[in-house]
């Protein structure tokens, strides 16, 4: 055989190999894909995938009706495996869950069945990590079809609620790799933010927080208030706070909060200091704020906001959860004395908590 | 008679004469007989009613006369008359003394070989037989048919000399003298085709141009051997770097500015008698993304235009192979929202993607080769109805998306921005093997074709050059005037490509500058 021969015949299968060892071929053309924005799974196991109508053209949005923007296919199967495959035989495209943008959970799955859902979704390696989880009182098939005004297909309304941080209040969003690295982590209680169908399409104004044993838990709402600014997760807040009997709305708020945290065999010590910044968004007509009204009015603010914190520790100790991940940290600074303690007992340990708030009224906004 | 018929009559000529030249042995001389000559002239030149013998009764050449030939078309009848035929009815002068005493031309040689009188003869020369006289005059009186100097068609700017070279290879000379006016500008030329001769002239500037480059482009034309029809595209793919390859490493233009401008890198020319493209050697690949117009802009705006450039060639290349990997491999890639309205756009059509990317080519490549044919006239018309065609009808008709429209215009759009056409087939081939591999692997295969594309780049040489320089090897002085083209007074150094003999092109700066070039002014 001639060098070009050979130069040839090694080409063609290097050529060859590159082509064929590709692992593209089971990949399917877009016309043949239905595409999953969100699932679903109720506590019965009834899996809900939610797909946008395949007509769907920047020309025909606005002449689709509400209830024709997305459907929904749902299957009961035990694990996730077995509900795509049962979605599978009722789609006449290949179901595609590359861009699956939200996981709803029903608030009554466990924390275990919680952690069998995700492992077999990760293992199929086919959901991106970086999913929205959320969890819902009601039907999650119900809720996935909830109709949102602010929105119009191809965004997704729920998806698009934690796609904005700054949007809300606080910023309750938790990905799917974020819930997973907490629920194997001892020290610490994940959550879940809750959804509650509202006119508007749906909001977040609680949180579930999952304990090691037993079904998850619903925090109070003047509790969630607390716990997201213990987490610095406030990015556009509002507190009422009355002041020498006057009343003043400070909004939007934004915080920061830094702990300092000592394990002890017996519980778990947290120096918190929060510090928040917001603007004087109403006050009494006429009223001449000065430097003095001002000072008060934040140390006001600063101990309402002491009062909240305190609520959620308080609830966090009344039910041996931990959604603050105190016990972690300080699991992880001493861990000669977390030795001494079962993993499974870190995150129930109580929180013997100080807390100090500083707010900073920034201007008087629209107010003046 | 127009200037194909005469090409043909030309053509037609030489050949005869060849036949001729075989059939003499080496060295047939002329010996000093009319009657012979005009049989000679005769036989060889068949019974062409173009070619005239005449003799004519001169006092000097008593009783013989002498005879005439030429051929009709080819010379300037009037300047036959009073500079040969005037003169010569009036002389009593020797014939050997016609040069110096009695023919009023500049450009007289004798001739001594019958090959060499014939072909003479069939470059519009004149020819004197007279008596006695071992050698002919052959007299410069041609006046042969061309086309006047217009603009270029092929690389049109819109500021700065716009003159064009035309098909007469002494009036391309002419040009690039009257451009220079530099006793150091050369021309070499060199006679290619052994049935149809083509004068082709290596030209570079004495001193400036490297002595190795001169010689090896004399080299590869001397080893040309073709019947004729020596065109600069067959000329280039004869004697240029890798002529199977489908990257251009030899550059052709037609405008006389451009051609001066690459002289003065050092660069080595190749004009050819018949093609009003001139050849550049060497021409890496950075060379066919400079226009004339880059250099008679301001800076900033030269710049700008050549990122856009760059931006238009990787929309080119890579915008519909990119697409088809994306709906049809890959399009876990696509954001969510943009995958969904892709799907709707696709949701009823007959075609995958990869099938319409095809057509739609089809479509674009037919419509361009309609223009190109067409009047220009009726090929506005075949633009505007291509148009109504494409962006309606076709995706009306639900045919093609339309968004694979807007990829497909995107791209014929940015191919239009290289500025040397012959490399816009290039970059068509390499987004045809960029579509297939992206229908069947989809972003892999992009990176493979783009591995070979690089690979193939940097391995190519264009005269010694290397062609992808100066990204590879890197050359920063080249920088200076590749993805930017700094302001003229930061731009002192020729490019490297050519290996000037001189490389610095504005001469040491001033110790002392003028006010309005000091140091501080920007």
């Amino acid at each position: 055989m001639s060098r070009l021969s050979r130069r040839i015949r090694g080409l063609f299968i290097g050529g060859l190999g590159l082509f064929l060892l590709t692992g593209c071929w089971d990949q399917r053309a877009i016309e043949q894909r239905a595409i999953v924005l969100a699932i679903g799974v109720s506590a019965d196991h009834h899996w809900t995938l939610l797909f946008p109508n395949v007509t769907v053209t920047a020309s025909s949005i606005s002449s689709l009706g509400r209830s024709d923007e997305f459907y929904t296919i749902t299957a009961k199967a035990e694990s996730y495996q077995k509900a795509l495959h049962r979605v599978q035989l009722q789609a006449s495209r290949e179901v595609s869950t590359g861009d699956v943008q939200l996981v709803d959970l029903s608030a009554r799955l466990t924390r275990g069945q919680l952690a069998r859902i995700m492992d077999s979704m990760i293992l199929t390696g086919a959901i991106p990590a970086q999913v929205w989880l959320a969890a819902s009182q009601t039907s999650p098939s119900t809720l996935l079809m909830h109709p949102s005004p602010q929105t119009v297909v191809p965004v997704y309304n729920l998806s698009s609620y934690f796609d904005c941080p700054a949007c809300h209040a606080a910023d309750f969003g938790v990905r799917a790799w974020q819930w997973w690295d907490r629920a194997v982590t001892p020290g610490v209680s994940p959550v879940l933010p809750v959804f509650t169908e509202t006119q508007e399409g749906a909001a977040v104004y609680q949180i579930l927080v999952y304990p090691v044993q037993g079904k998850p838990l619903l925090m109070p709402r003047q509790a969630t208030q607390g716990f997201a600014y213990l987490m610095g997760k406030v990015k556009s807040g509002t507190q009422k706070v009355n002041c020498d009997g006057t009343s003043y709305m400070i909004s939007p708020i934004i915080d920061e909060a830094t702990s300092r945290v000592r394990l002890t065999p017996t519980a778990v010590d947290v120096r918190i200091v929060i510090h928040a910044k917001g603007e004087m968004a109403d006050m009494p007509a006429g009223l001449l704020i000065t430097r003095a009204a001002e000072r008060a009015i934040e140390q006001a603010a600063a101990a309402r906001l002491v009062q909240l914190s305190r609520l959620a520790i308080h609830w966090a100790n009344q039910t041996h959860t931990d959604p603050f991940g105190y016990a972690k940290r300080a699991a992880w600074l001493d861990n000669q004395t977390a030795a001494a303690i079962s993993p499974q007992a870190l995150a129930t340990l109580p929180i013997q908590a100080v807390i100090r708030a500083h707010v900073k009224l920034q201007g008087e906004g629209l107010a003046r | 008679m127009d200037c194909k018929e005469l090409e043909a009559m030309a053509a037609m000529a030489a050949m005869a004469l060849d036949q001729i030249d075989q059939m003499l042995p080496e060295g047939a001389w002329y010996t000093p007989d009319i009657d012979a000559a005009y049989a000679h002239v005769q036989m060889s030149m068949g019974s062409s009613p173009d070619v005239i013998l005449r003799k004519l009764n001169s006092p000097a050449c008593q009783p013989d006369g002498v005879l005439l030939g030429y051929i009709d078309g080819l010379v300037d009848a009037q300047l036959v008359d009073s500079s040969i035929i005037a003169p010569l009815l009036k002389t009593r002068l020797a014939p050997s003394t016609w040069a110096h005493a009695m023919l009023l031309s500049g450009d007289i040689r004798p001739r001594r070989r019958w090959p060499e009188i014939l072909h003479d003869l069939t470059q519009g020369r004149t020819l004197v037989f007279a008596p006695g006289l071992s050698w002919v005059w052959s007299i410069g009186v041609s006046k042969l048919p061309q086309r006047s100097i217009s603009t270029p068609k092929t690389e049109q700017t819109i500021r700065g000399p716009d003159e064009a070279f035309n098909e007469v290879i002494a009036v391309q000379m002419s040009q690039l003298r009257r451009e220079f006016s530099y006793p150091g500008l050369r021309f070499h030329s060199i006679t290619l085709g052994r049935l149809q001769h083509t004068a082709v002239v290596v030209t570079y500037l004495e001193g400036l141009a490297n002595p190795a480059l001169i010689q090896v482009v004399v080299e590869r034309l001397e080893h040309v051997a073709i019947d004729g029809r020596a065109t600069g595209t067959l000329l280039s793919g004869l004697i240029r770097d890798h002529p199977r390859s489908i990257f251009p490493t030899m550059r052709a233009t037609e405008r006389v500015d451009t051609a001066c401008h690459e002289l003065l890198q050092g660069k080595v020319l190749v004009l050819i008698d018949g093609d009003p493209f001139a050849l550049v050697a060497p021409s890496p690949l950075a060379d066919f993304y400079r226009t004339a117009l880059d250099y008679d802009e301001a800076w900033y705006d030269v710049s700008f235009v050549r990122v856009l450039r760059l931006t238009a060639w990787a929309v080119g290349v890579y915008l519909p192979a990119l697409y088809i990997a994306l709906t049809e491999v890959n399009t876990d890639l696509i954001p969510h929202s943009l995958l969904i309205l892709t799907a709707g756009n696709h949701a009823g059509l007959p075609f995958p993607p990869i099938v319409e990317a095809f057509l739609m080519v089809f479509v674009i490549e037919v419509l361009r080769e309609a223009a190109i044919r067409l009047p220009k006239v009726l090929s506005t018309t075949i633009g505007t109805v291509g148009a109504i065609i494409v962006g309606t009808v076709v995706v009306k008709a639900g045919i093609v998306s339309p968004q694979m429209i807007f990829v497909i215009t995107l791209t014929a759009l940015s191919f239009y921005t290289v500025p040397v056409y012959e490399l816009t087939g290039t970059w068509r081939v390499v987004n045809i093997m960029m579509l297939i591999a992206a229908a069947i692997v989809g972003i892999y295969g992009l990176v493979l074709v783009t591995v070979w594309m690089i690979g193939s780049l940097i391995s190519l040489q264009s005269f010694g050059a290397p062609y992808f320089e100066p990204l590879a090897p890197f050359r920063l002085s080249d920088w200076f005037d590749f993805l930017i083209r700094l302001p003229w007074t930061l731009m002192r150094r020729r490019l490297s490509d050519a290996r000037p003999t001189h490389p610095t092109m504005m001469g040491p700066s001033m110790e002392e500058p003028p006010a309005h070039l000091g140091r501080g002014r920007p």
